[in-house]
């Protein structure tokens, strides 16, 4: 079956602990050699070989720039790109490897006009809109960053958590409504389907809300899909307890010990499961006040 | 100039002496030295004089830089050839400087018309053609050694006793036998030096490192000419018979398949040498195993008491390095008196099309009293056996005396997956002490396990391959490996969960040179206690890399012990691929490529995606089959993994986005005959989804870079990821639950699988009368069957209807009579 395939731009997005951004940009151009596969090493230095006997070779450096650029080799790729830049000024595709090779080094404020500009004449290119989004969440223009995801979740089939997740961190940043947060977070739990990560930041956005019920009724979807429950059972005595309902969360954390005692000796006996069991234990006796 | 004369004395056999007592004359009653010079001396200079050596003082001749001695000997030929091809030289000497940095000691030509053939280099080291050791101390006395094998093809040299230097590729009457006349200190550019020495001695044998060191240091007598005791002449000589197949196949049994001998240059390319050379068989599929025996009848076994088996032999396949083809080695097989096989030495696969010199060494184990040869064609393509072979030698050498205890290179990794056997493999660089496993429930004391395979990378690479059986299932044991002195830590492993018995396995794809995240990964998931570990390939960068088996894969999984208390295995990836060496560090199910077993109350099935259907209709034939049987179908849960997925989200570089083949050979067979769940690597990612009934995995977040470019949107991923990740499936009863963690152990995915078979129990209803309780997978159809008859043992099947299940159980009421019903319910693709 064909489906529609990306374009030439990629995005790589790796994933922060919340709170902390951490970009990463990557540009691939047409059928660039730039791969995460293979020894990118050889090919380096097979373009500089060749690029000894061809200096101006623009195509030659233009792979080797995509090349250094998809393994983060940053001063190099940099380099060549101030060369291609001398040797072809009027090729537009340069603009947007700056901008990608300006977020990949985390200069990502520098990196949104050159991004801004491809996108401008280029609004089709998804992994592109994506990269400027990256850039300019990591420039703090929340808005524009809210807008340039949405716009890559409404074009495309999109199915990366941490899209959803990147967006909803943007919209906490701006200020926006949790209501809203929570809207754009449940239209990625219908794309994708209630995963973890997605359920849990929803979670946290109910509770910052002051809805307990709700943040724990959020996890109870999860437990009811879930084969290990206790898990989710301490999560949820967890919000209980932020959410100042000692006695709701007691009542999870029991519950949690009864299914952790129902697995086979096999499971419980994880480092996992006796570090989980020490926890719920523990808050039991002090009440479940921390 | 000084003559230098002196007494004979009398020969002791298979030697020639001089000891330079005031004279040139032979010791041994040989013909004496003559003197001469090369440049810079235009005539011989020297001087008889007396040095103190070890405290007492040596009539020596001191001779000047330029000056050699010209020995002529009656030692013949030997080893085969007509020169002296094996020898041992002495020599106590004392070079106070060396004016141009070197000390030439020997010269083969005895026209000094090219460059000398020992030397003492510019560090005052030992040896020839820039393979160099040991330390000659400036201005003392040195009793230096060079031991010729040709045939054997050594070259070593050793300084007061102790092994300096080692050389290979030694051949018969070439650059380092002897004639008749050599040169002692001549080089035909100057590379000499000015020197004393006190005594020099040539042997017809190439002695052992015992006898080198029994002759100890320089004295003031001079070398001693005691005999060494004779020795068995067999010693250094081929054992084997036939090793290049001139005649056919006499000295030689057919175990398994229908090898030929062929003629150089008719079809399937040439001999190595000679005229013929075995081939495993045109149109002739299936493995290759063709054996010699060789008995030790002419040694004692006192004799065979620490002999070293030294042994090569020419190997090579059709298709070049890296590529997927029929895979030959040989192997030694010790063996006792009572015909069992005590253990065994073999090579890595050839798999080059040119000729690959394979070696073997060996420590013969306690007992041994013949050898088995045997050339080993594993078929894997095409409708010939491409597995050739020629020139086979196998030698015993004399024991050693003492060795340095070998250093375990790579602690022991886990490999097996059986209830009642476990698999081990580690490394040591050395093979000349007996390996074997001390094992036991409480204690490694308890038992010892010799029966152990040794597989040679190269002379300082021996990978050992253990697998113990007669073992319990589920039962915790403990162990540890010994090479002689060397020691393992102690570990313990657990065998094999039964059927019923809860389990959990890990996963992860493409760790390549990512050390870092894989080590985290890997204390991240013992945290699991997973019962084994499986990756879908790609383990390193380049397969045919030692140092990034070493780095990459071993050492990461040396971390917390993991390897050495969990089982690992795994799908071979593109990178780790067809080299040789990922066949020596794996000791895989079946034949290492395609191979399947049963862990706890699942199948799990592991394939070769560098071998699609065209290269090896025996995988797809394999697969096949594998999935009918009826095992395999009654199995709670069918798990497949391969490298590379039928589809890809994500590509840096575009372009892949789908696997043909897979797609086209493969995915079929996983829909008809109810896969559950299919694991790949290859992408850099984590994507998973469900297409026709079977979940797809792609977890290649092992420490490879990311994948992190979208190429596809293939409806039916779901669930998607560019970050680095594992897995962690748990299976209890007929439920399975796959988890996927990022590198800081954060939840990213979970799914729930329940098993297609069916539990089935007939219950009393409420209302009277009975029916079939069915739990099945929720949506799957099932077809509730009556055995009609039974007829030579096999009974035939009539569907009655057929009901679907949902997350509640499905009813099929029942009559319960007098006459006996059996009936089955059946999960439908």
């Amino acid at each position: 079956m064909r489906t529609p395939f990306g374009n030439g731009l990629f995005m790589n997005l790796l994933r922060m602990p919340l709170g902390l951004l951490g970009l990463f940009a990557v540009l691939v151009l047409g059928t660039a050699a730039a791969t995460a596969h293979g020894p990118f090493h050889e090919r380096i230095q097979a373009l500089t070989l060749e690029l000894q006997s061809k200096p101006e070779d623009v195509s030659l450096l233009a792979r080797r720039c995509d090349i250094e650029r998809a393994h983060g080799l940053w001063p190099e790729a940099m380099a060549d790109l101030v060369q291609l830049e001398k040797l072809a000024p009027a090729d537009p595709t340069n603009g947007l490897r700056r901008g990608v090779i300006l977020l990949g080094r985390g200069q990502a404020v520098e990196a949104v006009p050159h991004l801004r500009k491809w996108v401008e004449k280029h609004p089709d290119g998804t992994d592109e809109r994506l990269a400027l989004a990256q850039a300019c969440m990591g420039a703090k223009q929340w808005t524009n960053a809210i807008q340039e995801f949405s716009t890559v979740l409404a074009s495309s089939a999109e199915a990366r958590a941490q899209v959803l997740l990147d967006r909803a961190q943007c919209q906490q940043q701006a200020g926006d409504s949790a209501t809203n947060i929570l809207k754009g977070l449940d239209e990625g739990i219908a794309r994708i389907g209630p995963i973890p990560q997605l359920v849990r930041h929803a979670a946290e956005v109910e509770l910052l809300r002051g809805a307990v019920e709700a943040a724990v009724a959020r996890i109870g979807v999860l437990a009811e899909r879930s084969e290990r429950k206790e898990r989710w059972l301490f999560e949820q005595g967890e919000l209980f307890r932020r959410g100042g309902r000692l006695e709701d969360a007691q009542r999870c954390y029991s519950n949690a010990i009864v299914v952790l005692e129902s697995l086979p000796p096999k499971f419980q006996r994880s480092l996992l499961s006796v570090e989980l069991r020490r926890e719920l234990e523990a808050r039991l006796v002090s009440g479940g006040v921390r | 100039m000084g003559l230098w004369l002196g007494a004979a004395s009398v020969r002791a056999a298979g030697l020639e002496q001089w000891d330079f007592n005031g004279s040139l004359a032979s010791a041994s009653g040989g013909t004496a030295l003559m003197s001469g010079a090369s440049l810079p001396a235009v005539s011989p200079q020297g001087t008889w004089t007396t040095s103190s050596i070890g405290g007492v003082a040596a009539a020596v001749a001191s001779f000047g830089r330029g000056t050699h001695f010209r020995a002529t000997h009656a030692l013949g030929g030997n080893g085969g050839g007509t020169r002296l091809n094996q020898y041992t030289l002495i020599v106590d000497l004392n070079t106070p400087s060396r004016p141009s940095g070197w000390a030439a000691l020997l010269q083969s030509n005895s026209a000094n018309t090219d460059d000398g053939d020992w030397f003492i280099d510019p560090s005052g080291r030992i040896g020839i053609s820039g393979v160099y050791g040991g330390r000659v101390p400036d201005g003392m006395w040195a009793r230096l050694a060079l031991v010729v094998d040709c045939v054997g093809g050594t070259y070593r040299s050793y300084i007061n006793g102790t092994p300096a230097q080692q050389l290979g590729g030694l051949t018969v009457d070439g650059r380092f036998s002897l004639g008749p006349t050599f040169l002692l200190f001549a080089d035909n550019n100057q590379e000499n030096a000015p020197g004393l020495v006190n005594s020099v001695q040539l042997r017809d044998q190439a002695l052992s490192d015992s006898e080198i060191l029994a002759l100890g240091g320089p004295t003031a007598a001079g070398i001693p000419s005691t005999s060494i005791p004779p020795r068995n002449p067999l010693f250094g000589q081929s054992l084997q018979t036939n090793g290049g197949f001139e005649e056919l196949f006499a000295g030689w049994t057919t175990a398994a398949g229908r090898p030929a001998v062929r003629l150089t240059g008719v079809a399937k390319g040439n001999s190595h040498g000679g005229s013929r050379f075995l081939h495993g068989g045109v149109n002739r599929p299936g493995d290759m195993v063709l054996r010699q025996v060789i008995p030790l009848d002419g040694f004692s076994t006192n004799e065979l008491q620490g002999a070293v088996l030294e042994s090569e032999a020419w190997l090579r396949n059709w298709y070049g390095a890296g590529v997927f083809d029929d895979q030959v080695f040989y192997r030694v097989a010790f063996v006792d008196a009572a015909e069992r096989e005590i253990s065994s030495v073999r090579c890595m696969v050839a798999s080059d099309r040119v000729w690959l010199q394979r070696s073997l060494t060996a420590v013969l184990p306690p007992g041994t009293r013949r050898l088995h040869l045997e050339v080993v064609g594993r078929h894997r393509r095409d409708a010939d056996n491409d597995s050739m072979a020629d020139d086979l030698n196998v030698r015993l050498r004399v024991a050693p005396g003492a060795v340095p205890p070998p250093v375990l290179t790579k602690k022991p990794m886990l490999q097996g997956v059986r209830t009642d056997a476990m698999t081990l493999i580690w490394e040591t660089s050395h093979n000349l002490a007996e390996p074997l496993v001390e094992w036991g429930v409480g204690d490694v004391s308890e038992r010892t396990w010799t029966r152990v395979e040794t597989l040679q990378i190269d002379s300082s690479h021996f990978v050992h391959r253990a697998v113990i059986t007669g073992l319990d299932a589920e039962t915790e044991y403990v162990y540890r490996v010994r090479n002689g002195a060397t020691v393992s830590g102690s570990y313990r492993f657990r065998t094999a969960p039964r059927p019923e018995t809860p389990f959990v396995t890990a996963w992860w794809g493409d760790n390549h040179s990512g050390t870092g995240i894989l080590r985290t990964h890997v204390a991240n998931i013992l945290r699991h206690a997973p019962d084994m570990i499986c990756v879908a390939g790609d383990m390193v960068d380049s397969g045919n890399s030692l140092s990034e088996w070493n780095d990459y894969w071993f050492k990461p999984l040396e971390h917390l012990d993991a390897a050495q208390t969990t089982p690992v295995i795994f799908a071979r990836g593109n990178h780790d691929g067809e080299h040789a060496l990922s066949y020596a560090y794996s000791a895989l199910p079946g034949n290492e490529s395609w191979y399947a077993f049963d862990f706890g109350n699942s199948r799990f099935i592991f394939l070769d995606s560098e071998a699609d259907g065209t290269t090896s209709p025996e995988q797809l034939n394999w697969l096949r089959a594998e999935l009918a049987r009826p095992e395999t179908q009654r199995a709670a849960f069918r798990v497949v993994c391969f490298h590379k997925p039928p589809w890809s989200q994500f590509w840096n570089g575009g372009g892949h986005t789908q696997e043909p083949f897979v797609i086209n050979e493969w995915v079929p067979l996983f829909r008809s005959q109810g896969v559950d769940l299919v694991i790949c690597g290859h992408e850099h990612a984590y994507t998973r989804g469900t297409t026709n009934g079977v979940v797809y995995v792609v977890s290649g977040g092992g420490g490879g870079a990311l994948d992190t470019q979208r190429v596809a949107f293939w409806p039916h991923v779901k669930v998607e990821y560019s970050q680095y990740h594992f897995d962690i499936m748990s299976v209890n009863g007929r439920r399975m639950t796959w988890e996927t963690y990022d590198s800081g152990n954060r939840l990213l995915d979970e799914f729930t699988l329940v098993s297609r078979q069916a539990e089935v129990r007939i219950e009393r209803q409420s209302q009277g009368g009975y029916h079939l309780r069915i739990e099945g997978r929720p949506g799957h159809r099932y077809r509730v069957e009556e055995a009609s008859s039974l007829q030579a043992g096999v009974l035939t099947w009539a569907p009655l209807g057929e009901v679907t299940t949902s997350a509640v159980p499905a009813f099929w009421p029942v009559t319960v009579g007098a006459e006996v019903r059996v009936l089955r319910v059946v999960p439908l693709p």
